[in-house]
């Protein structure tokens, strides 16, 4: 009987042993950048009851995977390497939430939350938009998971801005649909303006949309159209090119220098019939140009408006 | 194993793409495309004597109107009056009218309004100005801006007088003037 006693406590205290090794191995090769057999090891700690519900565990193996995500797949988009270590750190967090181990889950969190940002960021084109929305979204939602009060508006202004030129960019692209990615266009304009309606970006092209809007109308106007369906036309003509002034006229008064607001009032007046408004912006123009200050695409990478 | 905690996550922290500003149409002349399709109309509800119902219906334009010329002459490609082909053309002095059935003289050269009406006494030129006024100095059709919007005023006297008949559909949409 006592015989049997002292076997099981050698047993035991081989299993502590082992296991603390297993986990302080896998740091000890982590300090050492030796990554794959980190993992090795951390993925054993895990597995062992003496230490998978430890904090440290899960939070050495969050470690282990992002610097191995890092490492290896750092530009992939669906990586699982990020996926595990976001669920490593997110359970070590659950255990622990104040405290080095916690602010350690938070900056893994915070970390991997970029790589969602920044891969948000490089997607605004026509063809990825939908990965940039998601990824942001992601972003956010883990963000949020370790600063509930984060602010995002800032952010928010700036992703909507972005999304808002890759729509409006998508439908001068798809022109059977273009209506559509005008529309959404004009939504995520509209949500930088609920947020900070002293936005030059949102208002110009806000402006320039509906303008668009209405000019695309005149030019698929067919000569044959009778009168009566003319008079509608035109009321219908003015409602858009009134709902396009004043975002224009917000514009001019946020960056009255810059070339493209003149341009767009003096369209836009124009079109409404309103010449002598119109004659008013076209002198501007020539003033400005002749004053040699115009700020246009020169101060940012912009695409310059047309002019007949 | 402390010192790993404290390790900062450093990333290189990528922008959103910087504002970049929707592309403007080239300012498009919403006014002569207008003035196109009422000009058109014109062609439809007024009807001209016999004489002016033979060839090509010509329309003159007397000075510079390069955006109405143009859309005029879009139109000329794609419309016809009575299977009747358009001519559309432009001329600098009255005494190129001929027998055009339409003149339009734009509000830049209204100082040849006088010499134009002279010059179609006793034809069946409809004549029409876009300054103000006009509808009652000899032009039958003056086009005006009222409420931001392409409107026209008709004098049927005047209409009478070049033996063109305007039908009450016209006239039920114009601003008549005496």
């Amino acid at each position: 009987m006592k015989k049997i006693f002292y076997i099981a406590l050698l047993l035991f205290c081989t299993n502590i042993v082992f296991g603390q090794n297993k986990l302080a191995n896998a740091v000890y090769s982590l300090k050492n950048n030796e990554l794959d057999k980190a993992k090795e090891l951390i993925d054993a700690a895990a597995e062992d009851s003496l230490f998978n519900n430890k904090p440290a565990t899960w939070y050495y193996r969050g470690f282990v995977y992002k610097e191995i995500f890092k490492r290896d797949e750092i530009s992939k988009r669906d990586s699982e390497l990020r996926e595990k270590s976001i669920e490593y750190f997110r359970k070590a967090y659950e255990m622990e939430q104040e405290g080095p181990l916690a602010k350690g889950c938070e900056n893994g969190i915070k970390y991997l939350a970029q790589t969602f940002y920044n891969e948000s960021a490089v997607a605004f084109n026509p063809n990825e938009y939908q990965i940039a929305i998601s990824s942001y979204e992601r972003y956010k939602e883990l963000t949020k998971s370790v600063i509930p009060d984060v602010d995002f508006t800032e952010k928010d202004i700036q992703f909507n801005l972005a999304l808002g030129s890759t729509y409006n960019r998508i439908a001068t692209l798809d022109s059977n649909n273009a209506e559509t990615y005008l529309n959404k266009s004009i939504e995520c304009y509209k949500n930088v303006l609920a947020a900070d309606s002293n936005n030059f970006g949102a208002n110009y092209n806000l402006g320039i949309i509906y303008y668009n809007q209405g000019v695309e109308i005149v030019k698929k106007m067919d000569y044959g159209l009778d009168l009566m369906e003319l008079t509608m036309m035109q009321d219908k003509l003015f409602d858009i090119f009134r709902t396009s002034l004043p975002y224009m006229k917000k514009a001019y008064d946020l960056n009255p220098k810059r070339r493209e607001t003149l341009i767009g009032l003096e369209g836009i007046y124009f079109s409404m019939n309103d010449v002598e408004k119109s004659e008013l912006f076209k002198k501007k123009i020539e003033e400005l140009d002749g004053e040699g200050n115009t700020i246009n695409q020169t101060e940012e990478p912009v695409e310059s408006p047309d002019k007949q | 194993m402390k010192k790993l905690l404290t390790i900062l996550a450093l990333l290189f922290v990528v922008s959103f793409p910087s504002f970049t500003p929707a592309n403007q149409d080239p300012k498009v002349d919403t006014n002569a495309k207008i003035k196109a399709v009422f000009i058109y109309n014109f062609t439809k509800y007024i009807e001209w004597p016999a004489d002016y119902q033979e060839g090509d219906f010509t329309i003159a334009i007397l000075g510079d109107n390069e955006s109405l010329y143009k859309e005029l002459s879009n139109m000329s490609k794609v419309k016809k009056v009575a299977n009747r082909p358009f001519t559309i053309k432009a001329i600098s002095n009255p005494s190129e009218i001929g027998k055009s059935h339409i003149v339009y003289i734009p509000e830049d050269n209204s100082s040849l309004v006088a010499k134009a009406l002279s010059t179609v006494k006793g034809k069946s030129t409809l004549i029409v100005t876009e300054s103000p006024g006009y509808a009652k100095k000899g032009a039958t059709i003056n086009f005006m801006i009222a409420g931001g919007r392409q409107k026209f005023e008709l004098n049927k006297s005047t209409a009478q007088q070049h033996n063109l008949k305007v039908s009450s559909t016209l006239e039920s949409i114009a601003v008549l003037v005496n």
